[in-house]
């Protein structure tokens, strides 16, 4: 078995990622120094909110104790776009759950406090809304990305992304979401409508083409 | 921001709006700009979000200000009508796509009769019953989309 110490230098530090950011890179950080995803760690983060908002707090020391990596990876511009794109997924999705379940709990009867650490609800949520705000301005793409992300001239059945007729897969991939996020949606409105939003789907279904020399899967 | 502060004074009691006012307010301040600068860029994917934002938020803002007795029968009518008000922006912001058009007005006249004729036939009370389901699960329904989003993000 090998004794040899590992040099002071090779041994790896912890430190908030400068590539990958959403807020501050901690968690990035922490993912990196225990080989996960930055995902899951984002998400299982924002779900420790159903416990209070203590969490906040640690990982606003977190953040100001840590410091930032000094020699990241450097990446391309179309990394670091797909890189956003997939940090702003993360944060939706993570949203979607945390408010999924916090509903859930309320509706079987389970309510949390009414004072996040030593202030009221109604004073919290707001002062949340106003800080995404301020994100969101802060983080606005610019049009290079926008041009980047390029979507389609016309639209066209999928063939390769088609669980029925592959009305959904080419709809989303002209709009520029996903598709089975399409797909829950019009289930939902059909079952909304008693089937009448059906005729929507019988009508495209009518009138869009196939892609032309798109293989199906 | 809007809804941050909003909120924040209404809760304050400074100025007197309920949670329906301020959803309607900000939805409707929000999607305005949303929709003009997604149809300059050509981002269909927010076009199409922001539109269906900005008529929730006047159906939040009708809700509050108009005594509604049958609340669920605006849902039935605005998931048509919202539908297809999408569908006709789409079209504007692509004038080739006719078919958005065509789909959009069957959805739009269909969203008319929905209110004028189908309450003879009690197609609301069947619609009520479905949206009682829908008041108990729809927290599913929101973790089930997050999972999906969290599942796909790196397509």
């Amino acid at each position: 078995m090998d004794n040899t110490p590992v040099p002071l230098s090779q041994i790896k530090k912890f430190s908030r990622s400068k590539n990958n950011v959403v807020l501050t890179g901690v968690f990035a950080g922490i993912a990196d120094y225990l080989k996960m995803e930055p995902a899951n760690i984002r998400v299982i983060a924002l779900l420790t909110l159903l416990f209070g908002g203590w969490s906040v707090v640690a990982y606003l020391i977190t953040a100001s104790l840590i410091p930032v990596d000094k020699n990241p990876i450097p990446l391309s511009q179309p990394e670091i776009i797909s890189l956003r794109k997939e940090n702003f997924k993360t944060v939706i999705s993570g949203l979607l759950i945390l408010f999924g379940f916090y509903f859930a709990l309320r509706i079987i009867g389970i309510t949390g406090s009414s004072r996040i650490f030593i202030l009221p609800n109604d004073f919290i949520f707001p002062l949340t809304a106003f800080a995404i705000g301020i994100y969101f301005l802060i983080i606005k793409p610019s049009k290079a990305e926008i041009i980047l992300s390029g979507q389609p001239e016309k639209l066209f059945r999928s063939r390769a992304d088609r669980k029925l007729t592959g009305v959904c897969g080419g709809l989303a991939k002209y709009i520029g979401i996903d598709a089975t996020v399409l797909r829950i949606i019009f289930i939902l409105a059909a079952l909304l409508t008693l089937g009448i939003f059906t005729s929507l789907y019988l009508i495209l279904v009518a009138f869009i083409p196939y892609e032309e020399g798109q293989k199906f899967e | 921001m809007i809804f941050g502060i909003l909120s924040m004074l209404s809760s304050r009691n400074i100025i007197l709006l309920t949670f329906e006012d301020v959803v309607g307010i900000v939805f409707i301040f929000y999607s305005i700009p949303t929709v003009y600068s997604a149809l300059n860029n050509g981002e269909r994917g927010k076009l199409t979000a922001s539109t269906i934002v900005f008529l929730v938020g006047v159906v939040y803002l009708v809700k509050s200000y108009f005594e509604i007795l049958d609340t669920r029968g605006i849902v039935f009518f605005s998931v048509l009508f919202i539908s297809g008000s999408v569908l006709v922006i789409l079209f504007i912001e692509n004038i080739k796509e006719k078919i958005f058009l065509f789909a959009g007005i069957v959805l739009l006249v269909l969203s008319y009769i929905s209110i004028t004729q189908f309450k003879k036939f009690g197609l609301f009370s069947a619609a009520n019953r479905i949206g009682n389901l829908f008041e108990v699960f729809w927290p599913v329904i929101l973790i089930v989309m997050g999972m999906i989003i969290f599942i796909n993000r790196k397509k």
